[in-house]
């Protein structure tokens, strides 16, 4: 697979990984979410395979930084279930992230 | 004053629990003196709720675990859940503690004092009384427990929708996203537990397994259990039955 298509895997489950992670911050004080927060973690390991097979110049960091937050945008507008303090946590859930996979 | 020892056991009064004065020491201690009371050992006893007895070996460990657990401050009472009560081969001792506040040096000192794989999880009175009318998967590990008083948690189930639309998230991933199989597989006792609790049928062991095994061969359920790698063919198998489920789910709610 050529980078296009590794960028776009990495986002599909950095998005996927980082909606559990908000949902389960977010709903954390409503019922037990840290449970569920292992969610995240078995998407996230995932990704760093993925994070892990390119060289990434600054271009790409900058198109993943780009599209996670298109995508991530996405998924927690159709989770209407999870509170809306979600959107408020989400660019600081991305820089986190990103860091966590020496992408930013 | 000449020294007057005796050791006797606490016994259960009408009001009071109670220390009677043996009748051969009636005229050394009489009414009105002093004493002191000490404790020299704590009776250790465990209540099971929907579990079978457990070995030897087991029986004394839970009883030990849960008389230093309560040597802690704060803990109300404990409970021991998960497959320590019914595998052989257990990873680690699940135990959920009742206390006012989250005490991280529990899981460090029990390790330390047992030489065993614990996971320790705190909850308030009120939290687990949540947790178990609403989280399926609460509701499913506190349908078989040991505990280190006796206590009633049969409150009934009630369902919050988006709660478990977000219990469905993952199951919902898995449909779309390749991950090991073993997460398939805890999603799968998660989907099935989930049905049963909507269903309001009993969330034990042995009922969840038998759901499992509907639908899905026993190696290939096995293959899974252990984070075996699968085909493509048994990858489509179970991403239906998680499809079924998650459609049954939402129609439900």
């Amino acid at each position: 697979m050529g980078k296009k298509d590794d960028i776009d895997q990495l986002t599909n489950l950095l998005s996927r990984s980082l909606r559990h992670k908000i949902g389960s911050i977010v709903n954390e004080n409503e019922i037990y979410a840290a449970k569920y927060a292992k969610d995240a973690e078995n998407i996230m390991r995932e990704t760093e395979k993925i994070a892990e097979k390119q060289n990434w110049n600054s271009y790409d960091k900058g198109e993943i930084n780009r599209k996670l937050r298109i995508k991530l945008k996405k998924e927690l507008i159709d989770k209407e279930f999870i509170g809306d303090k979600k959107f408020e946590i989400m660019g600081e859930e991305i820089s986190n992230a990103l860091k966590e996979l020496r992408l930013n | 004053m000449q020294e007057v020892i005796f050791k006797k056991k606490v016994s259960k009064g009408s009001r009071f629990n109670q220390v009677y004065i043996p009748k051969e020491m009636e005229k050394k201690i009489m009414v009105g003196d002093l004493v002191e009371v000490k404790l020299l050992k704590k009776h250790l006893d465990i209540y099971y709720h929907n579990q079978k007895r457990l070995s030897e070996f087991k029986e004394y460990l839970a009883k030990n675990i849960f008389s230093e657990l309560m040597q802690f401050n704060g803990i109300k009472n404990a409970f021991i859940v998960g497959s320590f009560l019914y595998e052989t081969t257990y990873n680690d001792i699940d135990i959920v503690v009742i206390s006012g506040k989250e005490n991280k040096k529990i899981e460090q000192i029990l390790t330390e004092r047992f030489n065993q794989k614990f996971h320790i999880i705190c909850f308030s009175e009120e939290k687990l009384r949540l947790l178990i009318e609403k989280d399926p998967i609460i509701r499913s590990m506190f349908s078989q427990y040991l505990s280190g008083t006796k206590i009633n948690l049969n409150y009934k189930s009630c369902v919050d929708k988006n709660h478990i639309q977000f219990l469905l998230m993952m199951p919902e991933d898995l449909l779309e996203i390749e991950l090991s199989s073993k997460i398939y597989y805890d999603n799968l006792r998660r989907l099935k537990t989930i049905r049963l609790f909507l269903e309001n049928k009993s969330l034990d062991n042995p009922q969840i397994m038998g759901e499992m095994k509907k639908g899905i061969d026993k190696s290939l359920l096995r293959k899974i259990k252990n984070n075996g790698e699968i085909n493509k063919e048994e990858l489509k198998k179970i991403r239906n039955i998680i499809k079924n489920d998650i459609k049954w789910v939402k129609k439900t709610i």
